[in-house]
């Protein structure tokens, strides 16, 4: 045993130096993880909100074309106003991406009627959305939008404004259709300044926008509509979204027209949009228009009307008793580029333009201003905002006076009048016939008489005589006859009295067409 | 006379032996070896403990949002939704011990080179005491498991993150460290 021991070599072992092989792989993969980390590490981003809106320090995340870019690291109420301060630890790859374009806005999952927005932040939890584009002078501290910016610097497209005297219910993110294909939606519904009317920001999407041009009308989507034809009803009824959001919807009569119109009028709906105008572009202007005999029947609302033409709405009318007559001063907006512009419609009132109560319809009394040329023109004044319209008073309505004679004809016709006279005619000529009937007898008999008298052979001139008198009381008898059949008063008079049933039958006609090609004539006017 | 005691069997051999004369194993005492391969070890280790808690031990997937938490994340978040005790184990097993490690490691490897004589039975102590709770630092990597095993819900996964790889090779390092440094080493220069 003990040899063994002192037989054994010393060996110099250097070989475990390979060792160091592991510390120099673990630093290389430990310092390249780091760096990783580290290179993956981009700015701290600091964002204002009014309310963290369900943000999560550690969990939330920010996304830019949908691609996680940073995370909430924490979120702090602010210490100087009203809201909190995200704290956001952005990827090194958004870096140049955050520059004044950057802006921030948290998604929450919204359901409202109609509407499922950013159902993915129900999956994740809210989230920062953020929109950017490259260029502009390098930002980290950002106040976030509440809302989704109008314009975003990704998306392509156009955003339009359109104007219209009512939101018709719509909100922002209803669809804007073309041939009801979406091809954007509505941004933003705000008041107009004024408080008239609506503007509605609407953004179309690339290449869709190229559809827009100067002829472009649009108008409100009605989810459904209803209508009466000669054959019956049609209801219209859109898709189940346009019937729950509504939704704008356009159409341009000429694909290669102009575009320099970058505001457009929003239509109450197709029909509206659709119906003859005078002009292309819609500009409103006040007028003032004062009705020394006003009538009640004129409604807010009520159309302004030029030769069948819709220029404008009544919609403001102030009335007071003067004496016996109601003094009205009527507010209503014509369209003035229907005629031209204000320039050319002062002209046409010099010419003799003016306002006059009319009524709408055949049945209703409602009332609607019509403008027509009438007598000496007049110069255009401006009281304070508004333009003063002349105006006149109405003439009674020609066609229904026509109507109204035809039936008080229809009424007078002399009917009653008639059947006496015939009959008065009847027993007034009752004695001559029956005279004429007794000298026929008489004349027989004396003829007989003759006969038997045995003198008969000697009066046959005179009985030729009697024969030839017979004949011609009988064609005088006969002559009376025709004379009933023909040119009589009576005759004259019947016939008047079919000539004017046939021509009151004609006339109902006529109405009876009109009413069939168009029912609702009686009720909403041609 | 030296003597040279066989760590595996016991037997007491000569100082010089290369090998026990009981169980005929190597029981050469090579300082430089050990230390060389420990502190290989230790900064192998220290080198994997870095990603180790910068990188995310566990992502949770849930439906499309997927979130992570580091090792002292999760104790932070642990002791906030009150597990203390969880908590308190995470956090000695994880963050605790390991450190404790590179430190005890450090400075025995840093005696013994120096060849400092002081305290040799703390010294041995503190070896004994990183050799005992070494391994427990792999609970973390243990609890990492046995959640990705066991947890299969349809819209919740759970990854292992890159931060669970780089710990388990650390802990493995730092228990290849502390088992290359021969405790025979604490006191063998040190006899008068």
């Amino acid at each position: 045993m003990k040899n063994e021991l002192t037989s054994a070599k010393k060996i110099k072992s250097t070989h475990y130096y390979y060792i160091w092989i592991v510390p120099v792989i673990a630093l290389i993969v430990g310092g390249w993880m780091l760096y990783k980390y580290y290179e993956k590490l981009g700015p701290l981003v600091i964002i204002t909100f009014k309310n963290s809106g369900g943000l999560e320090p550690k969990q939330s995340f920010v996304k830019f074309r949908d691609v996680k870019v940073g995370t909430v690291e924490k979120i702090l109420l602010s210490k100087r106003d009203t809201g909190v301060v995200v704290y956001v630890r952005m990827n090194k790859d958004v870096d140049p991406f955050l520059n004044k374009n950057a802006r921030f806005w948290i998604v929450k999952p919204e359901i409202g009627l109609g509407k499922i927005r950013g159902l993915d932040a129900l999956m994740s939890g809210a989230y920062i959305q953020m929109d950017s584009k490259l260029g502009g002078t390098k930002k980290y501290i950002f106040r976030g939008y509440e809302e989704p910016p109008l314009i975003q610097n990704e998306k392509k497209g156009t955003t339009y404004l359109l104007q219209s005297d009512d939101s018709y219910a719509l909100r922002p993110g209803a669809p804007v259709y073309y041939k009801s294909m979406q091809v954007g939606s509505i941004n933003k519904v705000d008041l107009a300044k004024s408080g008239k009317s609506v503007n509605f920001y609407i953004f179309v999407r690339s290449p869709y926008d190229k559809l827009i041009n100067d002829s472009t009308l649009f108008w409100n989507v009605k989810s459904y509509s209803l209508k009466l034809h000669d054959t019956g009803f049609t209801v219209d009824m859109g898709s189940l979204e346009q019937l729950i959001v509504g939704g704008v919807s356009f159409m341009t009569k000429e694909l290669d027209g102009s575009k320099t119109k970058k505001r457009f009028y929003l239509f109450k709906d197709k029909e509206e949009a659709l119906q003859n105008r005078l002009g292309t572009e819609h500009k409103e202007l006040a007028f003032l228009m004062e009705f020394a005999k006003g009538s009640g029947y004129l409604q807010n609302g009520a159309p302004v009307k030029f030769r069948g033409f819709r220029v404008g709405k009544v919609y403001d009318i102030n009335a007071s008793l003067v004496q016996k007559d109601v003094h009205m001063r009527v507010k209503a907006s014509i369209d003035v580029n229907a005629f031209g512009g204000v320039e050319q419609l002062r002209k046409l009132v010099q010419k003799g333009l003016k306002a006059t109560l009319e009524p709408d319809m055949l049945l209703t009394k409602n009332l609607h201003i019509e403008l027509g040329f009438d007598g000496k023109g007049e110069r255009m004044q401006k009281v304070g905002k508004y333009y003063l319209f002349p105006t006149k008073e109405a003439k009674p309505n020609r066609f229904l006076l026509h109507i109204e004679k035809i039936l008080t004809k229809l009424e007078n016709l002399p009917i009653k009048k008639t059947l006496i006279a015939t009959n008065a005619l009847l027993s007034d000529t009752k004695e001559p016939l029956v005279q004429m009937l007794q000298e026929i007898k008489s004349t027989s008999k004396a003829l007989r008489g003759l006969l038997e008298a045995n003198a008969t052979k000697e009066l046959p001139q005179q009985l030729e005589q009697n024969l030839q008198k017979l004949q011609t009381t009988l064609q005088l008898f006969n002559d009376l006859a025709k004379t009933y059949s023909k040119d009589s008063l009576f005759e004259a008079k019947l016939s008047q009295t079919l000539y004017d049933i046939d021509k009151a039958s004609k006339s109902l006609n006529r109405l009876l067409i009109k009413l069939e090609q168009k029912p609702n004539a009686l009720l909403f006017g041609d | 006379m030296r003597y040279l005691r066989c760590p595996y069997c016991g037997a007491t051999n000569n100082r010089d032996a290369h090998s026990c004369r009981r169980c005929s194993l190597d029981i050469h005492l090579d300082k430089k070896k050990s230390l060389h391969m420990s502190l290989a070890f230790l900064i192998a280790a220290i080198a994997f403990y870095i990603p180790a808690n910068i990188y995310p031990i566990l992502q949770t997937s849930k439906f499309a949002h997927t979130s992570g938490s580091t090792i002292f994340e999760g104790v932070v978040q642990m002791w906030i939704s009150g597990d203390y005790p969880i908590a308190l184990i995470i956090f000695i097993a994880s963050i605790l011990i390991p450190i404790l490690k590179f430190v005890i490691l450090l400075y025995l490897i840093f005696t013994i080179g120096t060849k400092n004589c002081k305290g040799i039975k703390q010294r041995v102590w503190l070896y004994h005491l990183i050799e005992v709770t070494g391994p427990w630092s792999l609970i973390d990597v243990f609890v990492v498991i046995v959640l990705v095993a066991l947890i299969h819900f349809k819209n919740i996964v759970i990854i292992p993150g890159v931060g669970v790889t780089s710990f388990a090779l650390m802990v493995v390092c730092t228990i290849l460290s502390s088992s290359m440094l021969d405790e025979r080493l604490l006191g063998a220069e040190c006899e008068k």
